[in-house]
Parts: structure tokens; C-alpha cells; sequence
């Protein structure tokens, strides 16, 4: 009998400060990869979040686990209206047990049963979810579970250095945690993009201030007292290279003096030698903005992948619509 | 229900495919050119690499097509092939002929159990329109191997004198498969770029003209070469580096060159230039070192690889292609 035709335990519920069971289900998958393992701090932060997070387990007959996710929701907005999209951070499966599909069906029944309970059209349900998986994830998710690749990744580095400067009338100060006036500028900011996670106080205060492992600094640019931008700087390493990475980027189209001073900053953040990193989408405005200002672009490693549960669900649309930068996944 | 004889290509089935792709291709567009019986001739019997072909015949009528360009490639150091997609049809008046997946999809299907396997071709790539990419990943395994960025640039303002060692070559000799072997050293992937792959497909072309512009070194053999035209694509009046086959370390040569292809974009009245390169390779860096812009674009490079030890991530950081690899450029 095919592992497929078996019924498998699947629980789904709002993930816990604490799941060690996961957690260690998890990371026993993750160091079959030759990845690093998962604090339980970042599982603790990952159930605060302001969305919440939802975690998804698949038992056999016996009660073992056998498969598991974690499902974070983010606020968002999809042409005008409100929505959540999902990040998924966490897919595992016991590989080792079983052969061929049997392998995967857990984890293929975990997600299908995470589908249907929990994503659909806006409001209610999540419309996408996302991710920016494993190489061996990349392949179960596409063949097994209709993910489908969004971008290849490509990141904008400098080296702030050799960055050119002019005077501008724009006043770049550091801010403590989330700025006050975020909520306000987001939603001018947001105006202009088809599809965006929500960037208020609140989402920001979880996503840098509270990250259990990673500082952030924060800076937001004025004009004549009005905020027209915003940053976010941590420090860090892309593939192998030490430097500053900008972790969150907001400036209104068009509006180069205040994305020149904001580099400004971050070059004085990073003591001026290492590099800058940027990772947005190559359809957007940012993108030929950071490459006006110096920066070059190379490929990563990387593909962003999504499922869409949108009807009708056109990868193109996405794909050129939705304004991102490192602030939408655990990789900022 | 109607009925289909789905088949490999038999010499004289040109005329009825020559037939649809008109039809199929040339619907709505008033400014199409029908392609001609030399084209196809040009395409599918004097490829060096031969062809790929199946067809769903009615009676006289080509009702659909599955077809490739098939070319030679160095695959982790030894020979093999590689086939591009084209020419993907339903003609017409046959597009309700076979229900869900369709005409279409039965004609590739058999194309694919012919043409798949060990010691066949090892990867069947195409650059699909949305639409396309969707029937194709639903039901022929397609997968994205990289959503496609390009180089843009403008071109010099103002005339300028073309570089004094660059010469434009008349046709291709040995000396470039020698050169070839030195760029292609490092790449996992890359069709093989001989004289009889390039003639055929840059000289010997019955509808595109290209420049192709050469530096040697004081032995007189070939150090490398750049290939130009202008097309109305993706815009109108845009010159595109079409080939580009220069030693990575050899910045001197690519200097020469890429000066040698912003002065003929001007001689032939580019509004702008475009380059498509992986970008794992120097010259994707070196091209913006150049004041070249990176856009993303709509294309999405697919490929359904037959070879299950490798996959579309190996496949984007191993593989050499340029725009020559496109047909329809």
C-alpha cells in the first residue's frame, strides 16, 4: 500500500512561547542539512509576533512525530485591503523513516490540512504564504506541496566608501526601539504598493527591537521636520562577507536625497570600511534607486518561493507587485 | 471527438507546421512577418545539432506542435545536448481538439519520453510567457531555474572612432573553439561555441543580420568576440549583446569590445543596449562596473532537467547561456 492512501494525526493551533517538541523535531532535520539550530528564544519570539504564528505537526499511529511546520502571520496590505500573508520559517520531516513518497506524505498531508484550515482569500484566510527554503525543502515544496518559485535573489552590495555624497535638505536622526511616527509614514508610504507587509510600531518593535539574537539600529529621515524615510541597519554577514546589512528601507519613489542620506548613516554605522547590503525586489523602485547611488548586484543562493491561495493566483502579478525587503522574512 | 495522429516529424510535414506557425503566430498582429520555408529549412534540417519535432496531425492540417532547437554542450566536461523549446502551437481552429490538458500538452508528452533519458538530452530549457510557464509546470514538469535579470545601458551620445584592434569577422575558423575551451573551462554547462554552431547560427541566418566583432592576438589567433544586433526587443530599437565569449581574466580584451559594441549601438541607432549574463560570472559584475543598470524582467528561464543528479540550483550557478541561446534573437 502507498504511503500516500494513510491517515496521519494533524494538529494545527497557535503556536506556544514554548514547543520544545518541535523545536527539537525541528533542528534534528535542520542538522541533517548542516544547518545550525533553532533557539528556543526565536521560538519564544515567533509566537509573539504581532500576527501570532501557527504550528502544524504530523503524528503516526504511534503518536511519533513525524513532520512539522511553523507558519508565521504577518499583517498585510493587498491592494487596499488588509490581509495577513504567511511565513512559513520551519518545514521538517523525518526522511529517514520510510522510502520514496512514503518519505514525504506526512509532511505533503501536513501542509495540504495547513491549506485549507487556514489560508484562502483575504480577510479570513491567507492568501499567500512564503519562504525562502533549503535546497532540499525548494525541491519536496515544489514537487509535493505546489510552492512555485517567486525570484531567484539577487542582493545590492557597496562598499560605503566609494559611495558619492551631496548636501541635501534632508535630516537623518537615530531612533530608540519603533518610532513614533512610523505608523503615520507607513501608511503614506504604502500607498504606491500593490502588496506590502504592514510596517507600524508594532511590527517593528517584534521584528528588531525584541529579536532574541540580532541588534538593530533604527533612522528615520526628515524634511522640513516631516519623516520621508526610514532605515534599518544590523550588522552581519552575506555569504561570508562581514558588513551592514539594511535589514528595512522606506522612501517615497523617486526620492533619492533622502535615500542618500539615509546611506549616509549607515555608512557612519559601519565605521565607514565594511560593505552594505540591501536585498529588495528587482522590479522595484528601491532596486534602480540603491544602483543610482552605487550600489552593484550580484546573485545569491537563494529563491524566494510562495504558494498562492488566491484565486486567480498569477505568479506575474506578485512577482512584480509585491514591495519587499529583508523586514518580510527571518533572513532580515 | 476529433482525432490526432501524434507523431515524430516526417520529411515533408514542414509545409503543414510552416502553415500553422503562420496562422498561430501571425493572429492579430499586423506587423508579422510570415516565416518562411527557407527560415524553417534554416531551424530545423541544417542545425548541426539536428532536430527535435512531434507533431499532432489531421489529415493535412499540423493541428499542434512540440519542437526544439537541440544544441551540443559541454556538460561537466563532456559532450552532450541540450534542447530549447520553440515554436510551442495548437493550431487555431484545433484548441478545443482534446479536452483537459489539452492538444498541446498530448504532443509534448510522447516528445518528451522520445527525447528524455540517459544519453539523451540533458536539459530542455525555454524562456515561457506566464501562460506557457503554467501548462508547462502543471503537466511537463517545468521548473524555474532563475526569473531573468538584464543589463541595460545607454549608448554613447556623440559618434566615436571604433577601436583600433577591433576587427569584425567575416566568419568563424577553428581558432574559436580554442578559445572557447579556455572561457568554458570553469562553466558545468555551456553549448559548445565551434564554427559549426556558429556560423549556422549567427552567418547563415536567413533573417537577422549580426555584427560580430573580434580581437586577436599578434599570433593572429582569435582572443575574443562579441556579437551585436539591433532589434525591437524587448523595446523598440534596442541593441543587444547577443554572444559574448571573453577569457574572465582578460579585462583588457573586454574593455576593447565592450567600447568596440557601444560604438556600433550608436552607428546603428540604439536608444539603448542590453546584455544578459548569469550572474555568477565576472562579467555580469564588470558590465555595472561599466555603468551597466540590472532590471528584472519578465522572463523566466525554465528547464526540465533530465539528469536527476542535478537540479535548477546547480543549473544557476553552473550554467553558461547568453541571448544567442534565445532563437528569437
Amino acid at each position: 500500500m502507498g504511503g500516500e492512501e494513510r491517515v496521519w494525526n494533524i494538529e494545527l493551533r497557535e503556536a506556544e512561547p514554548v514547543e520544545e517538541e518541535l523545536r527539537a523535531f525541528v533542528n534534528e532535520a535542520r542538522a541533517g542539512e548542516g544547518l545550525e539550530e533553532r533557539s528556543a528564544e526565536v521560538w519564544r519570539w515567533r509566537a509573539e509576533a504581532p500576527g501570532g504564528a501557527i504550528v502544524g505537526s504530523a503524528r503516526d499511529d504511534a503518536g511519533e512525530l513525524r513532520a512539522a511546520v511553523c507558519v508565521v502571520r504577518h499583517p498585510a496590505i493587498l491592494e487596499g485591503e488588509v490581509a495577513r500573508f504567511g511565513e512559513v520559517v520551519e518545514v521538517a520531516n523525518a526522511f529517514a523513516k520510510g522510502r520514496g513518497l512514503v518519505r514525504a506524505a506526512p509532511l505533503a498531508a501536513l501542509l495540504e490540512a495547513f491549506g485549507r484550515v487556514y489560508c484562502g482569500a483575504a480577510p479570513e484566510g491567507m492568501p499567500f504564504l512564503y519562504g525562502v527554503p533549503t535546497r532540499r525543502a525548494h525541491r519536496f515544496l515544489r514537487g509535493r506541496a505546489k510552492a512555485e518559485v517567486l525570484r531567484a535573489e539577487n542582493v545590492l552590495w557597496a562598499q560605503p566608501s566609494g559611495l558619492e555624497w551631496l548636501e541635501t535638505g534632508v535630516e537623518v536622526t537615530e531612533s530608540e526601539g519603533a518610532p513614533e511616527e512610523l505608523d503615520a509614514f507607513f501608511m503614506e508610504w504604502r500607498r504606491s504598493k500593490p502588496a506590502v507587509l504592514v510596517r507600524g510600531r508594532d511590527e517593528y518593535a517584534w521584528r528588531f527591537r525584541d529579536h532574541p539574537t540580532r541588534s538593530y539600529r533604527c533612522a528615520l529621515a526628515r524634511r522640513m521636520g516631516e519623516v520621508v524615510g526610514c532605515a534599518v541597519l544590523r550588522m552581519g554577514e552575506v555569504d561570508g562577507e562581514a558588513g551592514g546589512i539594511l535589514a528595512d528601507w522606506m522612501t517615497m519613489p523617486g526620492d533619492r536625497e533622502c535615500g542618500m542620506e539615509l546611506l549616509r548613516w549607515a555608512r557612519e554605522a559601519v565605521g565607514g570600511t565594511d560593505r552594505l547590503f540591501v536585498n529588495v525586489s528587482d522590479r522595484s523602485g528601491e532596486f534602480a534607486l540603491f544602483q543610482s547611488l552605487g550600489f552593484r548586484v550580484r546573485g545569491t543562493d537563494e529563491y524566494l518561493a510562495f504558494r498562492g491561495f488566491r484565486r486567480p493566483t498569477v505568479m506575474s502579478w506578485l512577482f512584480a507587485n509585491w514591495t519587499y525587503t529583508l523586514f518580510d522574512s527571518e533572513r532580515g | 471527438m476529433a482525432s490526432y495522429e501524434i507523431r515524430p516529424y516526417r520529411p515533408g510535414d514542414e509545409h503543414a507546421i510552416l502553415e500553422t506557425f503562420n496562422a498561430v503566430f501571425g493572429e492579430g498582429k499586423e506587423d508579422f512577418e510570415p516565416r518562411t520555408l527557407e527560415e524553417w529549412r534554416w531551424g530545423f534540417e541544417r542545425n548541426p545539432a539536428g532536430n527535435r519535432i512531434f507533431v499532432a496531425m489531421q489529415g493535412d492540417v499540423c493541428a499542434a506542435q512540440c519542437a526544439a532547437l537541440p544544441f551540443r554542450v559541454t556538460f561537466r566536461g563532456k559532450p552532450a545536448t541540450i534542447t530549447q523549446g520553440v515554436d510551442a502551437m495548437v493550431h487555431p481552429e484545433h484548441r478545443r481538439g482534446l479536452r483537459r490538458p489539452g492538444l498541446y500538452v498530448a504532443t509534448a508528452r510522447p516528445f518528451f519520453a522520445t527525447f528524455r533519458g540517459p544519453g539523451r538530452d540533458v536539459l530542455h530549457y525555454g524562456w515561457p510567457v506566464e501562460p506557457a510557464w503554467r501548462i508547462g509546470k502543471t503537466f511537463l514538469n517545468y521548473e524555474i531555474v532563475r526569473t531573468q535579470t538584464v543589463l541595460f545601458a545607454k549608448p554613447p551620445e556623440a559618434d566615436q572612432r571604433m577601436p583600433d584592434r577591433v576587427e569584425e569577422i567575416a566568419r568563424f575558423d577553428d581558432d574559436v573553439t580554442a578559445l572557447y575551451g579556455r572561457c568554458a573551462k570553469d562553466w558545468g554547462l555551456s553549448v559548445v561555441r565551434d564554427p559549426a554552431y556558429l556560423n549556422w547560427r549567427f552567418f547563415d541566418h536567413p533573417r537577422f543580420c549580426y555584427r560580430v566583432l573580434g580581437l586577436r592576438h599578434p599570433s593572429g589567433e582569435l582572443r575574443a568576440y562579441a556579437i551585436f544586433r539591433c532589434a525591437d526587443f524587448p523595446h523598440p530599437n534596442c541593441g543587444l549583446v547577443i554572444d559574448w565569449l571573453v577569457e574572465p581574466n582578460d579585462i583588457e580584451a573586454g574593455e576593447l569590445l565592450h567600447e568596440a559594441l557601444r560604438v556600433q549601438a550608436r552607428r546603428d541607432g540604439a536608444e539603448s543596449m542590453l546584455a544578459v549574463f548569469p550572474d555568477w560570472s565576472p562579467w555580469f559584475d564588470r558590465f555595472q562596473i561599466w555603468s551597466w543598470d540590472v532590471f528584472g524582467s519578465d522572463y523566466l528561464l525554465i528547464g526540465i532537467i533530465q539528469d536527476p543528479h542535478y537540479d535548477t540550483w546547480w543549473l544557476r550557478k553552473h550554467w553558461w547561456y547568453q541571448l544567442a541561446e534565445l532563437d528569437t534573437v
